[in-house]
């Protein structure tokens, strides 16, 4: 009996390995800039860039069934007092270095794009192609230790391509972006060569 | 049943294609189209054997020489013509590539007999590597090289 449970709880564990160790995580680098993904518009859900020099990138989740995924954005439309709302993307990064230590010196990134009261999906379709003025848009960086602490400032946006897509059957559709962006916060966060690309779920935007 | 070993390094004619580059700075066209040039290359160790198939009335030959298990590298060099790196991000990117695998070749050669020297005409086909697909989508596949030989059999007699 005992011998049985031992192969059983062996057996468990092989099982577990495999099922953690499926998936790759989509990183596909530069050669021009180092630390940072190629600029793709294939829904690979990836988005780097460097800060103050540093590569960062979203991480990726490894949860216990279902393999390797990049963290994908929160895009979502803030409601504010003044004239216009906000369209706000946001993103949990890490510096893109294995052998870095544990503590990182940023938590997320967000965009700040400023959109009118009535902003709708067709609105965020329509910024297919767009490149924003420089200075337009805001940017914003949050700290590990409060994620609610965030120092803003001015960003470049172009947003490269945006489709909607219907997947499978036709019941499911999706929303692909990707583009480049930059932006300062004061003369101490620099953040340059910014790229991403990802495809979300339509059911997750709420605009 | 005859047996070689052959080294192949070949140079394939390139091709050229085009990619689009986009960019933040507003002084610049926030789009360009740029020239992208594909230099491919090509080395592959073979060992196999010649099946005779049939001699002619005059001496003619038709051998067909089979390699089932080939090792091949294939290289290919991307560039892109005028790529302003410092303002611009190509998107989707080809990228250089090294990669290395298992292929299967096949060759019909025709000896014809004159004199004191054979001519020969070979038609050596090769499939692509034997792998899956790339992770990362290249606007190029593995190659998979057709070379057309004509030439003539020098004897040595000691």
């Amino acid at each position: 009996m005992k011998r049985k449970l031992k192969n059983l709880s062996m057996l468990f564990c092989c099982l577990s390995l495999i099922i953690m160790s499926c998936g790759k995580r989509n990183y596909f680098p530069d050669p021009d800039d180092p630390g940072l993904s190629r600029l793709t518009s294939r829904g690979y859900n990836i988005i780097t860039m460097y800060i103050n020099n540093v590569p960062y990138i979203n991480p990726y989740r490894r949860p216990l069934f279902g393999g390797v995924s990049n963290t994908l954005p929160a895009i979502t439309r803030k409601i504010t007092n003044s004239d216009f709302d906000t369209l706000q993307i946001s993103w949990q990064i890490e510096i893109n270095d294995t052998s870095a230590s544990y503590n990182q010196p940023y938590h997320s990134v967000s965009l700040l794009i400023p959109v009118s009261k009535n902003f709708t999906s067709h609105d965020f379709l329509s910024m297919n192609g767009e490149r924003f003025s420089p200075g337009a848009n805001a940017i914003a960086v949050n700290y590990p230790y409060n994620y609610s602490d965030s120092l803003a400032g001015k960003s470049n946006l172009y947003f490269i391509d945006i489709k909607y897509n219907t997947l499978g059957d036709g019941s499911r559709h999706s929303y692909s972006f990707s583009g480049l962006f930059d932006g300062n916060i004061g003369d101490s966060i620099l953040i340059t060569k910014g790229r991403f690309d990802f495809e979300i779920d339509a059911d997750k935007i709420n605009f | 049943m005859p047996l070689f070993l052959e080294l192949d390094y070949a140079f394939p004619l390139g091709s050229k294609s085009s990619g689009e580059a986009y960019t933040l700075n507003p002084a610049l066209p926030q789009k360009v189209v740029l020239t992208e040039k594909i230099s491919p290359y090509i080395f592959t160790v073979s060992v196999g054997f010649s099946i005779h198939l049939f001699t002619t009335k005059k001496n003619n030959i038709f051998y067909l020489n089979v390699a089932p298990v080939a090792v091949s590298n294939q290289t290919i060099n991307v560039s892109y013509k005028n790529y302003d790196k410092a303002n611009y991000e190509v998107m989707n990117p080809d990228v250089n590539s090294n990669e290395g695998g298992l292929v299967m070749s096949m060759a019909p050669v025709y000896y014809f007999h004159k004199g004191k020297q054979d001519m020969m005409l070979m038609l050596h086909l090769q499939t692509p590597l034997l792998k899956g697909n790339r992770d990362y989508l290249l606007s190029y596949k593995y190659m998979a090289p057709m070379q057309l030989t004509f030439g003539y059999n020098f004897y040595y007699h000691k």
